[in-house]
């Protein structure tokens, strides 16, 4: 049994750097494949990468420029199920590795900072869980490690100087503010390390220092001064960690000092004879920061709430309106975008005037996004306006998204819904501008090329089942859009378009959420040209609402397509309504998903 | 010994570039090509008219023949001319033309194209010009940025952006008669202001005195350069929900300014700022005796949108004392055009009047109908530009120092993305087909996201430095007074 147990500990012992990077990895893959997937494919589309040669150029020649097309490159496979998981795994686990060699490089005995080397990746993997951190962030690190990893492997000093005073500007240039790892990092190893190890200290050896120093002060001064006119701290730091260029990422700015600092701690402390109970603490403290970052990262940066109406979003984007309504039932919404959303999901699966009172609602928000002048109102808000056949509304909505974007970029999401306005337009010079554009991407250029069949070719345009049908749906009279007065939008949309379903199911909704009884009374007729058997019920309700205020002649004697079981119901509501005084809690049972409830206790 | 630099040349070139197709199968038609330069009027020195072909064809070879030097197209992808070959090239047929032949490959064989001429002017072109970059968007936007192009070979640098101060945005920039040293522009949001460069110095004002509604807008310098006529503008804007139409944009109260950079001080005059009249775009003539502006009466905002219409009229002003004089004179009068005059130039020789008719408003980027008219100032008579025109818009537009070239943006590429094209102006006020601004690879204005903006003449490269820059944005902007 002993025998066993040692032998399992020494196969441990042999194996446990393997088994850890395991768990890491699993815990990696699990957290973006079952904790946070939608906000990766909430992120791809809102990046423009082309696979052109101008693109590649221009996109280099900036500080950083290289993290930032190999992020955009890396990011592109987000689209793929399992893809985002596996390339952050990719790069997370390539900077522990790195990180891992680096402790190496400074340690001569048995190094017991294996668990430290997942720290930055750790903590970089919580960062990423905020939406606005880039992957580019992430690979500039790695770069910068990389050069770090080089710099030290050369035994030779005067050689080793020259590299740093090579490797300085061309970190900056090729991965950006990463530069500054890299830069602390080599001053570190050669004052602390170096020096301890080789003791003579030459005026040169400090030159060279002081030289490094310089380079990595001036160098940003001088490509913002002639090169790349940015602010002061953005030459510093460059643009490509966070999607704002101009926050602070502090986050990173964490890793880039933990690094330098690691090694010396890894140093000073790892050169030592490390007893028993010393190396007890040693990997329990080892263990405290890894669930510190773990931890803290989390909370700090995870919003599982953003990551529900990602998943709302993701299967809007997929027209997918029946997961959608599923998702709600299993989890109500109480967010105005995943509200809007289920609504937009009740409408296109005939359901919104049915069971708008089943769901929490939020008013007219719930219906129509009104513009914040952010990307995500707008991008989001687009949606409900190209369903109902309001184009040059998604159209604004997209465009403003896109010039509202954080990081001031394109986005194929957006480049896709200005193709589809532009083709149900007719303005095809426009929509072959972005199909071009599109046709450049890996991702979306069989869509793209698909597209591009369609322009010019009136039929088929108008036999496509989405731009046809928007076709059908769009206004023929010219009016000025304002959210504001919506209502007055939709009649307009219905005097031009009398069955148009969805026009008339929203218009009636904006009417009970807005608990306008008037309006909706004298619009409900509007109805009789969508032919329905029996009007939604929540149409119902309301109308016999307002019959019953009448007489309850009004409400038997009604020339409304009613059914006789919402009449049942309305008198059984009317007899709880008016008879007892908690009728609130009496009622909320079998009637919080009326109309009636709504309007009274909502 | 000029055939025998011909004929090295020829073979110099044509060894370096690539073998002329033989055997190409000869078609009647012209290429279709992008940017369309065929038959177009440049001037000499302008940079290598590139263009691409369009179709689907594998190889393309260009040839360019004229006086004594044969050109041909080094890139398989898009015709692509050696700067300096064909600075000589223009440089030699200046005064005559020159003749393109275009071949391409298709799967089987190549065809060789009608072969087209472009038209070489010995008046110059101004050497650079500037305008501002931005999406063609609503309410917001992203990147944006005044720039300057060069216009004999493809170097584009930036005057100012929002890169450096993230989040303004700026617009209206304006020349003394196009010197490179008078620049006016106006940046918005953050620390920003007017900003204005005379006698070398970057300077900021804050020019929205307390009594205006709005600060200074629309600019023209005076020739003398000591005033710059502004219009004040309360605008805003809607966004229509038709297919043929995005954004109104209007103004609901308007009026004339002039400031006078040396008292800092705004002077007003009753006529330029009636209650009864919306006035804006102004722009002196240039001997500086009169100023020009639009003029409509005011409208109930916006429900009357469509029934603004701007006359173009002028008034004397006398630069030595400031003064505006008595009578206001009504050049082209809505009840003649039934259409609405914006962005009145007078050519630097003052025999022209450049200006947009479209059908109502002031904002005529947004309006699919506005086109180009030329005003002859000496007969008073007006006509439409045939050859300058599209179906599209054409809007914004200058003259270069000769007054024998325009530049005027345009949408008629893609119905958006506004473009600028140049266009000759002979001495009787005829043009010439124009053309659009060429660049490095034709694919540029299929990859960009931005507008051309407020196309300009500048007589030499604007430059001011990062350090500059910050300087005057950073600078507490004096307030400009007001001088009844």
């Amino acid at each position: 049994m002993k025998i066993q147990q040692n032998e399992r500990f020494s196969h441990f012992k042999k194996y446990y750097k393997q088994y850890l990077l395991l768990l890491f990895s699993l815990l990696v893959f699990g957290y973006w494949q079952f904790g946070f997937p939608y906000m990766l494919f909430f992120q791809e589309p809102l990046q423009l990468f082309l696979c052109s040669f101008d693109y590649f150029i221009k996109s280099v020649s900036t500080a950083g420029g290289l993290a930032r097309y190999l992020g955009e490159f890396f990011t592109q496979f987000y689209v793929l199920p399992l893809g985002g998981p596996l390339v952050l795994l990719l790069w997370l686990v390539a900077l522990q590795q790195l990180t891992w060699l680096l402790f190496q490089k400074v340690s001569f005995k048995d190094n017991h900072f294996y668990l430290l080397s997942f720290l930055p990746s750790l903590w970089y993997c919580t960062i990423l869980s905020e939406e606005f951190y880039l992957l580019s962030g992430l690979i500039s690190v790695v770069i910068a490690m990389v050069g770090v990893l080089l710099y030290v492997s050369i035994k030779n000093f005067k050689v080793r100087s020259l590299a740093g005073i090579l490797l300085i500007p061309l970190i900056y240039f090729v991965a950006g503010g990463s530069y500054i790892l890299f830069t602390l990092s080599i001053f570190v190893y050669e004052v602390v390390v170096f020096r301890k190890r080789d003791i003579a200290i030459r005026g040169i050896f400090w030159l060279c220092l002081l030289f490094d120093f310089l380079i990595a002060i001036v160098l940003p001064l001088f490509y913002r001064m002639y090169f790349d006119p940015v602010p002061v701290l953005q030459a510093y730091i460059t643009e490509h960690f966070h999607k704002i260029s101009t926050v602070f990422p502090f986050p990173v700015v964490l890793i880039w000092l933990f690094v330098p600092f690691a090694l010396i701690v890894i140093f000073w402390v790892g050169n030592e004879e490390i007893k028993k109970t010393k190396k007890i603490v040693l990997y329990g403290v080892q263990v405290l920061l890894l669930f510190l970052a773990g931890y803290g990262g989390y909370i700090f940066f995870a919003n599982p709430k953003a990551e529900y109406i990602k998943k709302f979003d993701y299967y809007v984007r997929h027209e997918n309106w029946e997961k959608v309504v599923s998702l709600a039932k299993k989890k109500l919404p109480r967010n105005g975008f995943a509200v809007n959303y289920l609504n937009l999901a009740l409408a296109k699966t005939n359901q919104l005037g049915d069971r708008l009172f089943r769901f929490e609602q939020m008013g007219k928000v719930g219906l129509f996004l009104p513009y914040e002048r952010e990307m995500l109102s707008a991008m989001l808000g687009n949606e409900t306006y190209y369903q109902i056949g309001l184009v040059n509304v998604s159209q604004q909505y997209v465009f403003e998204a896109t010039e509202s974007m954080p990081d001031l970029r394109k986005s194929t999401r957006s480049l896709k819904r200005l193709t589809d306005v532009a083709i149900i337009n007719g303005q095809y010079e426009l929509a072959n501008k972005y199909i071009q554009l599109l046709k450049k991407t890996p991702f979306y250029k069989n869509w793209a090329k698909e597209a591009e069949t369609y322009l010019y070719h009136e039929d088929k345009i108008n036999n496509h089942p989405d731009w046809g049908e928007k076709r059908r749906l769009r206004p023929l009279q010219d009016y000025f859009f304002s959210v504001e007065n919506i209502d007055q939008i939709l009649l307009a949309l219905l005097q031009d378009r009398p069955q148009h379903k969805m026009a008339y199911e929203y218009l009636m909704s904006y009417y009970l959420l807005n608990k306008d009884i008037t309006s909706f009374m004298e619009y409900v007729d509007l109805g009789y040209n969508i032919h329905y058997k029996y009007l939604p019920v929540a149409f119902q309700e309301a109308v016999l609402y307002v019959l019953a205020l009448k007489s309850r002649e009004a409400v038997e004697n009604n020339n409304f397509p009613i059914e006789d079981a919402t009449k049942d119901r309305l008198y059984r509501y009317i007899a709880i309504y008016t008879q007892y005084p908690n009728a609130r809690e009496l009622l909320k049972k079998d009637f919080s998903h009326t109309f009636w409830y709504y309007y009274h206790y909502k | 010994m000029k055939r025998f630099i011909f004929t090295i040349s020829i073979i110099l070139l044509i060894g370096s570039c690539g073998k002329k197709p033989s055997n190409a199968i000869s078609v009647s038609d012209y290429p279709v090509i992008f940017p369309d330069y065929i038959n177009v009027t440049i001037p000499y020195n302008i940079a290598p008219l590139n263009f691409k072909l369009s179709g689907s064809f594998k190889k393309m070879y260009v040839e360019v023949k004229g006086k004594n030097i044969l050109l041909t197209s080094k890139n398989k992808r898009y015709a692509d001319f050696d700067l300096s070959q064909w600075k000589k090239l223009l440089h030699e047929n200046a005064g005559g033309k020159i003749e393109i032949t275009v071949y391409a490959k298709n799967d089987k064989s190549w065809i060789k194209f009608r072969p087209f001429s472009i038209f070489i002017k010995k008046d110059c072109i101004d050497p650079y010009l500037s305008y501002r970059l931005i999406a063609p968007g609503y309410q917001v936007w992203s990147s944006m940025g005044i720039y300057q192009r060069s216009l004999e070979n493809f170097k584009e640098k930036e005057i100012i952006t929002n890169r450096l101060f993230p989040g303004t945005c700026m617009n209206c920039h304006s020349f003394k008669e196009r010197d490179h040293e008078r620049m006016l522009l106006h940046v918005r949001g953050g620390k920003g202001g007017t900003f204005i460069s005379n006698d070398s110095k970057l300077i900021k004002i804050n020019s929205k005195p307390d009594d205006f509604y709005s600060g200074f807008q629309y600019p023209c310098w005076h020739p003398e350069g000591r005033y710059i006529a502004f219009s004040i503008n309360q605008t805003a804007q809607v966004f229509h929900t038709a297919k043929d139409k995005r954004i109104e944009v209007f103004d609901s109260k308007s009026d004339i300014v002039i400031y006078d950079t040396n008292e800092n001080k705004a002077i007003i005059d009753n006529k330029l700022i009636s209650p009864d009249w919306f006035e804006t775009f102004p722009t002196f003539s240039p001997d500086g005796k009169y100023l020009y502006f639009c003029s409509s009466r005011t409208k109930e905002m916006p429900a009357e949108f469509d029934k603004v219409k701007y006359n173009l009229c002028r008034i004397e002003f006398d630069a030595q004392e400031g003064r505006f004089g008595s009578e206001v004179d009504t050049l082209v009068r809505v009840v003649d055009t039934n259409g609405s005059v914006s962005f009145p130039r007078i050519s630097p020789d003052g025999k022209f009047l450049l200006f947009t008719l479209s059908d109502y408003g002031n904002f005529s980027i947004w309006h699919q109908e506005a086109d180009l008219y030329l005003l002859d100032l000496m007969t008073g008579k007006y006509w439409f530009l045939h050859e300058v025109n599209s179906d599209n818009t054409e809007s914004y537009h200058s003259w270069s120092s000769n007054s024998r070239w325009i530049v005027f943006s345009s949408r008629r590429v893609d119905g958006l993305y506004t473009m600028p094209f140049f266009a000759w102006i002979d001495e009787n006020g005829r043009a010439e087909k124009p053309f659009l601004l060429p660049q490095k690879d034709p694919e540029f204005y299929s990859n960009t996201f931005y507008s051309f903006n407020i196309p300009e003449f500048v007589d030499g490269r604007v430059f001011f430095s990062v350090k500059e820059l910050e300087k005057a944005y950073n600078m507490e902007g004096k307030k400009v007074d007001v001088l009844p």
